[in-house]
């Protein structure tokens, strides 16, 4: 069915049609096959999702599996290294290709754990303060003066150096601290939209409060809450990765590509790519997924041109 | 003698959109001779504007100019390099005023800074000589307390004043040619013919040219000799004003008039039916502007206790600038704000006593802005149903036929059903919006400026509709408008309002023909008609 | 103008009361500062005492008051960790973390202002499109990788910077750089976008209008109203550089604020780690009271 639309919507046909006969969605997806960036950022990131979780159900690889006589050996490019190991082994002798694969898995379910739950607080907060104003938005605006204020890195790892370091802990504590952005992105568009004249339009014909929040104003956020939850997901991934490095997150023997860099750490001087590659890995993942926020951001705008 | 001073021949600009060339302004032929004025009439996207901002080499960056020569004195100008045009003929030669005076100034320098920079940059000459003749021009343009007024910012002062300010950059260097795009467009009704006229008296003082871009026909006859009149980037027709209006050739332009007199018709006859609906009491609302902590405190009085009533089955027009409270009070009697003191009781009713389905099925709100009115998200279909499924409990089927039938009673088809509001047109949407006021069959509809924001010719198509509708429906209208012409064409009664008062109320036509207040005498004479002639 | 300025202080006091009440009960709520004191191995007896004998009995509220009361006489607390008063250690590592912040934001000055410029003025350029990966990149490069790479690179493949150390101002090359990357996307593309906007204004047609072409009218018209807003982004990118040291002088061992809030952190020293999470958080909230201050100042709208 998707193909179906695909093949549908990129027929030469169907291109050439004028714009004053496209529906909203049609636009977008005609937006969509011209963006560069959002083409490269999609494919990248399905490439590395599809090899992070998928690839391990097919191929036998372990991440955990030590062999003591095979530390530290160099990857195939390297002198000395084999197709065995392909990305070499670690100083406890675990397969780094295994670990850099498995590494996927750990910063995708933090990093989408953790921009649903500041999502989750971020809207709520967003659409109820622009949309009732007054002192619920002036209380609201006072707890992001504080949330914004508070030094963020240093605030996450005393917390999670207090409550000890779990997948969920890291998952929720990252995300109730990343919400600010759709905060403000959220109350920002909800006041510009309830005052437009369709808002009162839906009043004037009876309609309740929750539901012109839920048929008129939460679609019309929505495009802009997807951006910022793609663009709040590197972000995720980017500080989970940090307070692992440090020590304070992902816990070893678990293969988070924070964790990997800081093991690598060790070995500067003598084997930079245990450094180098779990680096890379780190920043393509985020890097498709900012391009793809940014290609979103694009293809939802109502004021850019196709192209 | 009469010297031609600026000849353009087949000046051919267009687009690049998306790899497409689009061609806008095709074949622009234009004669100006020494101390001439011409306008330059047409609706939106006919490539007045573009065609002029062609000559002055102000395009925006998709546009180009494909072919044509511009001969100004005798000389081609369309081949010289862009320094050259800058340092000798822009702002120096011809210079231009535009049509929105709240952005049109630099928001960080001083009014005397861009006005001097503006001298300095043609003429080698001392600051303080500068300084004087920025001074003097400010005088020209008739601003008070002018050395003030140099030291000052462009928000500290009004539209009107901002407008004075660019005819004085314009004018400064006493340039040869100007070219005003729509000046008054974005300004009150009663500013607008102080500037008018003041544009007119300078370039006759200084014995300028001036080409006057405006999509009202009515103010470029009172303005200028001839009239070039365009669509969709062709030129139409062109020749002295009188000719025009009196025999126009195309049908276009008979059209753009047939709107202007079907607007002038005296056709009132006065309503009847004394039955109140709608009793206003000693309504007053004021706003207290908190927007930011950078602001201090201000108390607005948008609405100072008004009272007035509506009969059944009348059009009832409120008539005011932007800021005179009329469109608070539409909102007041449609029950969507709430008012600090006063009644409004519909049929005998307190309006904030309806629940809101009560209300709805008795009155309901039509906008000013195509764009704004119809949420992008939804069809029109749902946008026209919706009504009805909040409201009763008919069937699928039976909501459906009705959706229909009242897309059809507004002109649309059952076609639009499944289009989204980006799909439509400005006058289309405005339909919709109809639709969806009416679907509920209230007993009145308030009309906030439905047509303002419409080109011409679709504006009496609306006004059709509306007219139409009234008679069929035998709906009461609330109309509020800033346009004169409007409210004749439409409405048995007028109140005038200003700073949140009524000045003056009555019949259409007595207020229109022998207005009492001064406000209202102002507000009259104002606006630019055209008579049909016998 | 005094009105404006006394009201937002009054704000951004409230806004550092309250962060130090969070700060101070959730650590003294979560965690048991006399546990702390006693070390990990302490027996139920010793830590008892130590909660009499340092008064850790006594109901939070008193021990908030007296902790802030403490802040406003300059008595900031003992670390037990380090066995020195907090606030001797903070005016030991400040200097260090004050450097490397003005040189970071030096950083991202020369490199973010200059590109966003020449990426406005010809948009959809190849300057423009590197201008934007350049962006794109720095967003996506986790900071405390960047700087083991530069050390990989600079460091000990070719040995021309230091590994790590604060000794000299060569020391700071790298870090500065480091941290000054990571604020080079937000300035850059406001710089770019705010130019664009500004290029494209009725004003800026205007001026062409009047005969202003190239540098002379991106220089006298347009530049001023596009760097306003840049000036107060960059005072807020200076306060968030203070709390963003933790992890740059983790990586580089330069002894500041943030490798000292780190090591408290890991050894579990309370009284350091809620005054530094405070100081941290006035120092941003100073900046950011300066740069609405500054931009109120400069920008002639906003004057009263």
């Amino acid at each position: 069915m998707i193909l179906k639309y695909i093949f549908r919507h990129t027929n030469p046909d169907f291109l050439n049609r004028d714009l004053e006969k496209l529906t909203p969605k049609d636009i977008m997806f005609r937006k969509a096959i011209y963006h560069s960036g959002f083409k490269f950022g999609l494919l990248l990131l399905s490439t590395i999702t599809f090899i992070g979780v998928f690839v391990p159900f097919f191929v036998d690889m372990s991440p955990y599996d030590q062999d003591i006589s095979k530390r530290l050996l160099p990857p195939v490019w390297s002198e000395g290294g084999s197709w065995k190991y392909i990305f070499g082994t670690d100083g406890n002798g675990r397969d780094y290709l295994a670990r850099i694969i498995y590494g996927t898995r750990v910063s995708l379910t933090i990093g989408i754990g953790a921009a649903t739950v500041g999502m989750l607080i971020g809207v709520t907060l967003g659409v109820i303060a622009g949309y009732f104003g007054g002192i619920v938005d002036q209380v609201v605006s006072y707890i992001l003066t504080c949330q914004l204020a508070l030094p963020g890195i240093l605030f996450l790892l005393t917390i999670i150096s207090i409550v000890g370091s779990s997948l969920t802990v890291v998952i929720l504590v990252i995300g109730v601290l990343h919400w600010t952005l759709f905060l403000v992105v959220t109350r920002a568009a909800t006041q510009r939209i309830r005052n437009l004249d369709y808002i009162t339009a839906a009043d004037a014909i009876g309609a309740r409060k929750t539901n012109i929040i839920f048929t008129d104003i939460l679609p019309n956020v929505l495009n802009q809450i997807i951006v910022i939850f793609t663009l709040e997901v590197g972000v995720a991934i980017l500080a989970e990765a940090t307070i692992s490095f440090l020590g304070l997150g992902i816990q070893p023997p678990t293969p988070s590509w924070g964790v990997l860099i800081a093991e690598g750490k060790e070995a500067i001087f003598f084997q930079p790519w245990l450094i180098i590659l779990p680096g890379i890995a780190l920043f393509l993942l985020v890097i498709s997924i900012n391009m793809l926020g940014d290609g979103l951001r694009d293809i939802t705008d109502p004021n850019t041109s196709i192209e | 003698m009469e010297t031609t001073l600026l000849e353009i021949k087949n000046l051919n600009i267009s687009f690049n959109i998306s790899k497409n060339i689009v061609n806008t302004v095709d074949n622009f032929s234009l004669t100006l001779k020494e101390k001439e004025t011409i306008g330059i009439v047409g609706e939106s996207g006919s490539g007045k504007t573009i065609s002029m901002l062609g000559l002055t080499r102000l395009l925006p960056k998709q546009a180009f100019v494909d072919k044509g020569s511009i001969l100004f004195k005798g000389r081609d100008i369309s081949n010289i390099s862009n320094k050259e045009f800058y340092q000798t003929i822009s702002g120096k030669k011809i210079s231009m005023i535009f049509q929105e005076p709240m952005t049109a100034l630099n928001p960080v320098y001083t009014i005397g800074r861009q006005l001097m920079a503006t001298y300095l940059f043609h003429n080698d000459v001392s600051r303080n000589s500068a300084y004087n003749r920025a001074i003097d021009f400010l005088d020209k343009v008739q601003l008070t307390n002018v050395k003030e007024r140099m030291a000052q910012y462009p928000h500290q002062l009004s539209g009107g004043q901002r407008q004075r300010v660019m005819i004085a950059m314009a004018l400064i260097n006493s340039p040869e040619l100007l070219i005003a795009d729509e000046p008054t467009t974005a300004l009150d009704v009663t500013v607008q013919k102080e500037i008018v006229g003041l544009i007119q008296k300078l370039i006759e003082n200084l014995g300028m040219a001036m080409i006057f871009i405006s999509h009202d026909l009515g103010l470029v006859s009172k303005t200028c000799e001839n009239i070039i009149v365009m669509e969709k980037g062709l030129i139409l027709e062109s020749g002295k004003a009188e000719n025009v209006l009196t025999r126009p050739k195309e049908n276009y332009t008979k059209n753009l008039l047939k709107c202007l007199w079907s607007l002038d018709v005296d056709h009132k006859k006065i309503h009847k039916d004394r039955t109140l609906l709608l009793d206003v009491k000693n309504i007053s609302k004021s706003y207290q502007l908190t927007g930011s902590i950078l602001k201090p405190k201000k108390i607005i009085n948008a609405v100072r206790n008004v009272s007035f009533e509506i009969f059944k089955g009348e059009t009832l027009a409120i008539v005011g600038e932007s800021g005179s409270g009329k469109s608070t009070v539409a909102k007041i009697i449609n029950g969507l704000t709430k008012m600090d003191s006063g009644d409004v009781l519909l049929e005998g009713k307190k309006i904030d006593s309806y629940s809101p389905l009560e209300r709805a099925l008795r009155i309901q709100p039509v906008f000013q802005d195509p764009y704004s009115t119809l949420n992008p998200n939804h069809t029109i279909g749902f946008i026209v149903r919706r009504p009805l499924l909040l409201n009763t409990s008919l069937s699928s089927y039976e909501i459906e036929t009705k959706v229909e039938k009242t897309l059809n009673l507004v002109g649309l088809s059952e076609n639009f059903i499944n289009r989204f509001p980006s799909q439509l047109s400005g006058g289309q949407r405005q339909r919709v919006a109809i639709a969806r006021a009416i679907i509920l069959e209230p007993k009145i509809l308030i009309c906030d400026e439905p047509t303002s924001s419409l080109d011409v010719t679709i504006q009496s198509q609306i006004l059709d509709l509306l007219n139409e509708l009234k008679e069929r429906l035998k709906i009461t209208i609330v109309l509020i408008s800033h346009n004169i012409s409007v409210v004749k064409f439409l409405s048995d009664r007028v109140l005038v309002m200003n700073n949140g008062e009524i000045l003056e109320s009555g019949n259409t036509l007595s207020i229109i023909n022998k207005p009492n207040n001064n406000y209202t005498k102002k507000l009259m004479s104002a606006i630019f008609t055209v008579k049909k002639k016998v | 103008m005094l009105k404006f300025v006394a009201g937002r202080f009054l704000v951004s006091l409230a806004v550092a009361f309250t962060i130090s009440f969070v700060t101070f009960f959730f650590l003294n709520i979560f965690t048991d500062p006399a546990q702390a004191v006693a070390g990990e191995e302490a027996l139920f007896e010793e830590i008892e005492q130590i909660r009499t004998q340092y008064g850790f009995d006594r109901p939070i509220l008193t021990r908030y008051f007296e902790w802030l009361g403490g802040i406003f006489t300059g008595d900031f607390g003992v670390s037990y960790y380090w066995n020195k008063p907090v606030g001797t250690l903070l005016l030991e590592r400040a200097p260090q973390t004050i450097k490397l912040a003005l040189m970071s934001v030096s950083v991202t000055i020369m490199v973010a202002i200059p590109l966003g410029i020449f990426a406005a003025l010809n948009p959809n350029s190849i300057i423009d499109r590197f201008a934007l990966s350049v962006a794109v990149s720095a967003q996506a490069i986790p900071n405390f990788w960047l700087g083991l790479i530069l050390i990989i690179i600079f460091s000990v493949t070719f040995p021309i910077f230091p590994v790590s150390g604060d000794k000299t101002y060569y020391h700071f090359i790298l870090p500065s750089v480091v941290l000054g990357t990571s604020s080079v996307p937000p300035v850059m593309r406001l710089m770019r976008t705010g130019l664009l906007d500004v290029i494209n204004s009725d004003y800026i047609r205007t001026a062409r209008s009047i005969g202003f072409s190239g540098w002379r009218l991106v220089t006298k018209h347009a530049l001023r109203n596009a760097v306003l807003p840049i000036i107060s982004v960059i005072a807020v990118q200076l306060g968030h550089k203070f709390g963003g040291s933790l992890i740059t002088e983790s990586v580089f061992a330069i002894n500041g604020l943030g490798r000292l809030a780190l090591l408290s952190i890991l050894g579990a020293d309370i009284p350091t780690v809620q005054i530094l999470i405070f100081v941290f958080a006035i120092t941003f909230i100073v900046f950011n009271l300066l740069s609405d201050i500054l931009n109120a100042y400069l920008d002639p709208r906003l004057r009263l």
